[in-house]
């Protein structure tokens, strides 16, 4: 559930709105905008947990989608120092306290869906 | 069922009044180390704890942001500015002799909003190490170690800076102020 208060901090830091052009886990067949994915990572004791995911961009214009993930990528590359990811009350998710926001990797090209939208990836973690 | 909590997350080091943020640390590790006392007897070899420290520091690495940062770890050596938005430097040699203060160092974790996991030196002595490596690919990165003097209080202390209240370092005035109400 971390990601989607990471949703919540992208949107406080005006990236987009929650369910309108930011979604969690998949986005709608007609929309357009960001969308976080989990991706598993196995867990070791004695190390703080980590949640890795990777943010999609889907967008008709080839340079939108790369422009909004790299404001995407320039935020939590200077957010090292936050400290704490904010509740989500609509979704009934806690804030996240004690996090560290690892920095993004640079854009990834993905491809091109059947409607001839571009979609552009980055991947990071989060530790917590 | 009670969750198990663990300690770990970002931290930051204050050494005097100046303090290296968490973005600019790379690993830190504390070494306070007591030496062996080894005596031979017919019974074999008897190795006790020699009661004295030999091993007293605090190694890391410092992720620079710019030359001038290094008065964080050089005070004494720093070069002041003679006008605003330029910028200073540290001298190393020259004909001036240069006396090292010691001063508290204090390492907190950076999220935690008082002192109880903290680790505090009363007394360090910031040792020259300046290893810097150029190349285009790595942000510039110096290794330092600050060695602890003892002190009547002793060298250091984990945990609780006040054992009657919750407080928090403060680089500033150097010592402990009550922490926020939350705490």
């Amino acid at each position: 559930m971390i990601t989607i208060a990471l949703l919540q901090f992208l949107e406080n830091n005006g990236i987009g709105t929650i369910d309108q052009d930011m979604f969690w886990q998949n986005i709608g067949l007609d929309a357009e905008g960001l969308y976080i994915v989990n991706i598993g990572q196995a867990q070791t004791r004695g190390s703080r947990r980590v949640q890795r995911y990777e943010i999609y961009a889907r967008n008709k214009s080839k340079l939108a989608g790369l422009k909004l993930l790299e404001s995407v990528i320039e935020l939590i590359n200077n957010s090292y120092s936050v400290c704490e990811l904010p509740a989500v009350e609509k979704y009934d998710v806690p804030a996240f306290g004690n996090i560290t926001l690892m920095p993004l990797s640079t854009p990834t090209r993905v491809g091109e869906d059947a409607n001839g939208r571009i979609i552009w990836s980055t991947s990071g973690n989060i530790i917590y | 069922m009670e969750n198990v909590t663990y300690l770990g997350g970002k931290a930051e080091l204050a050494v005097g009044s100046l303090v290296i943020e968490p973005q600019f640390l790379g690993d830190m590790t504390v070494t306070f180390q007591e030496g062996t006392r080894t005596s031979t007897s017919l019974a074999g070899t008897i190795n006790r704890p020699s009661g004295q420290i030999e091993t007293a520091q605090i190694e890391g690495n410092f992720i620079l942001p710019s030359m001038d940062a290094l008065k964080t770890l050089y005070a004494e050596m720093y070069e002041e500015p003679t006008a605003e938005n330029l910028s200073g430097r540290i001298r190393i040699g020259g004909s001036d002799c240069v006396a090292q203060v010691t001063k508290p160092v204090n390492i907190h974790y950076s999220c935690e909003s008082n002192s109880d996991n903290d680790f505090h030196v009363f007394a360090g002595l910031v040792q020259l190490n300046l290893s810097l490596a150029y190349n285009s690919g790595d942000n510039l990165v110096t290794p330092f170690t600050i060695l602890a003097q003892p002190t009547s209080d002793g060298y250091a202390i984990a945990g609780a800076g006040d054992l009657s209240k919750k407080t928090i370092w403060d680089a500033t005035t150097q010592e402990w102020i009550d922490a926020p109400v939350s705490a």
